[in-house]
């Protein structure tokens, strides 16, 4: 309970308007603070068992090794928390067995999923991504997307090929370069920030963000922050008025107050001065 | 799969099929597509393949790549784009098909991406580990001036703080494309940090190496290595 009355959260996944399956999966467990969700691939409905193994997985590693972290510690050699640290491992697990899954089971064969995780604690967020699900932030009105996609639009404008411009032109959206479960191994990336009371957290499958702009997104956000459950219906109302060609699911959570264990993070974890 | 017609100066048609993640075209005869012509560059231009797209990129040529008739220097391929270089004419036909593919994710193997990009790894095996998009860089700050000067801080941590609690505190935060600042503490209260003389907000702000950051009367430069 250590998050009750202190975070908000909707949860909502649609299997859009032409797709007759939906491959999406999302969960939450509150107390702790954990949002997942990820975004299968793959024939028949391969796709919804990779998803649901991620989800299912994540949020059953997390709260098993919870209560037995150092909270509140840094890992020394990768300057990760060890709550950042926790998601990678339980991305991995995911990955894992999913991989196991699929070169087991003819019909699961070449399945994968994106996952997106953020966990929150101690006024911060940590954030464990692989793929092009995305985590935005809308803070004192304005929306961030904090996660950079996995995708070969992504890895043309890192590697100094295209600017974001041309790349945007030039390349399809819906390759990505990294998924749980293709490969033998998988990259995950690890994200850590600062939550400030009001922040409001989306998670979202390309369903929502292929379908409407940033812009579109950061208004509906603005203007129902005080009602996740209505926010993310419009949300997924916007993603079908624009076609609903994809699976779209939305995962929402507010910081209502400070979350702090005892004194506030940055106090006991200043470097300098 | 898509592929080009050829057709040279001379009137020969030859047609080349794209199965390669990468197709070099040039005078130099090591070329993929090797065209004898005076007006063409050594290594003119090279077609990307990845999954069913095609991407031409001129290499720098001295006489430039046309595709219809307009100069490129990068050009997603399109069904039936004609493309000249020199005396040469090469018609790029798409593979027909698509479909619901279309719209379906799909999964570029950091193999494939690397056959298309970087021709020197060519030769790597598929054991290869997932390349990153960046090599992770690692930041600085170094106090400039007072009693502290030279004093260094390694941003070796995803998340640093530095301030003082109730006075002035501002997050460090590493990502994949580099190094973010931010302003703790809330829109209202206390002083915000500076960073080249403009205070910094509550948004995440990306920081640049020479970037002169202000805190606490202190003045500091933000490094890589």
């Amino acid at each position: 309970m250590a998050l009750k009355g202190k975070l908000a959260t909707a949860l909502l996944s649609d299997p859009g308007l032409v797709r007759g399956n939906n491959e999406d999966a999302v969960a939450e467990d509150a107390d702790i603070g954990l949002l997942v969700l990820a975004d299968g691939m793959g024939g028949y409905n391969a796709g919804e068992i990779a998803s649901g193994i991620a989800v299912t997985t994540v949020i059953d590693t997390v709260r098993r090794q919870w209560p037995t972290l150092r909270h509140g510690s840094v890992d020394a050699a990768s300057g990760y928390s060890v709550e950042a640290l926790t998601l990678k491992t339980a991305i991995e697990t995911a990955h894992t067995t999913i991989h196991q899954v699929s070169q087991t089971q003819p019909q699961c064969a070449g399945m994968g999923t994106t996952i997106v995780v953020a966990v929150l604690h101690d006024d911060r967020i940590a954030i464990a991504y692989v793929g092009d699900s995305r985590l935005y932030r809308l803070r004192h009105g304005r929306l961030e997307q904090i996660t950079r996609d996995h995708s070969l639009l992504e890895e043309m404008i890192a590697r100094g090929h295209y600017s974001r411009e041309d790349a945007e032109r030039i390349v399809r959206k819906n390759i990505v370069t990294r998924a749980l479960g293709v490969e033998p191994e998988v990259q995950v990336d690890l994200i850590e920030d600062t939550v400030e009371v009001d922040d409001l957290l989306l998670l979202c499958s390309d369903g929502l963000c292929d379908m409407v702009s940033d812009e579109t997104i950061g208004l509906t956000l603005k203007r129902y922050a005080a009602n996740l459950e209505t926010a993310a219906q419009r949300l997924v109302q916007l993603a079908n008025d624009a076609g609903g060609k994809d699976n779209v699911s939305v995962v929402l959570a507010r910081a209502d107050a400070s979350f702090a264990r005892g004194r506030r993070w940055y106090e006991r974890l200043m470097e300098w001065f | 799969m898509g592929k080009l017609i050829v057709t040279d100066g001379n009137g020969q048609v030859r047609d080349f099929a794209l199965t390669k993640e990468r197709v070099s075209i040039g005078r130099h005869p090591d070329n993929d597509i090797a065209l004898n012509d005076k007006a063409v560059s050594g290594r003119h231009a090279v077609v990307i393949t990845i999954l069913k797209d095609s991407f031409l990129e001129d290499l720098n040529s001295t006489n430039g790549t046309l595709v219809n008739g307009r100069s490129i220097a990068k050009h997603p391929l399109t069904h039936g784009d004609e493309i000249t270089i020199g005396r040469n004419k090469l018609k790029y036909e798409s593979e027909a098909g698509g479909g619901d593919d279309f719209e379906r994710t799909m999964v570029l193997k950091p193999t494939q991406f690397d056959a298309a990009f970087e021709p020197e790894v060519q030769a790597a095996t598929a054991s290869t580990p997932p390349p990153s998009a960046v090599k992770p860089l690692l930041g600085k700050l170094r106090v400039v001036g007072g009693a502290n000067a030279g004093k260094e801080l390694e941003l070796s941590k995803a998340l640093t703080t530095i301030g003082k609690p109730g006075v002035q505190v501002a997050a460090i935060t590493r990502r994949a494309d580099g190094y973010y600042i931010v302003h703790v503490g809330g829109e209202t209260g206390t002083k915000r940090a500076l960073v080249n003389g403009a205070e910094i907000s509550t948004h995440a702000r990306k920081l640049n190496p020479g970037d002169t950051i202000e805190l606490l009367g202190t003045q500091m430069n933000f490094v890589t290595l």
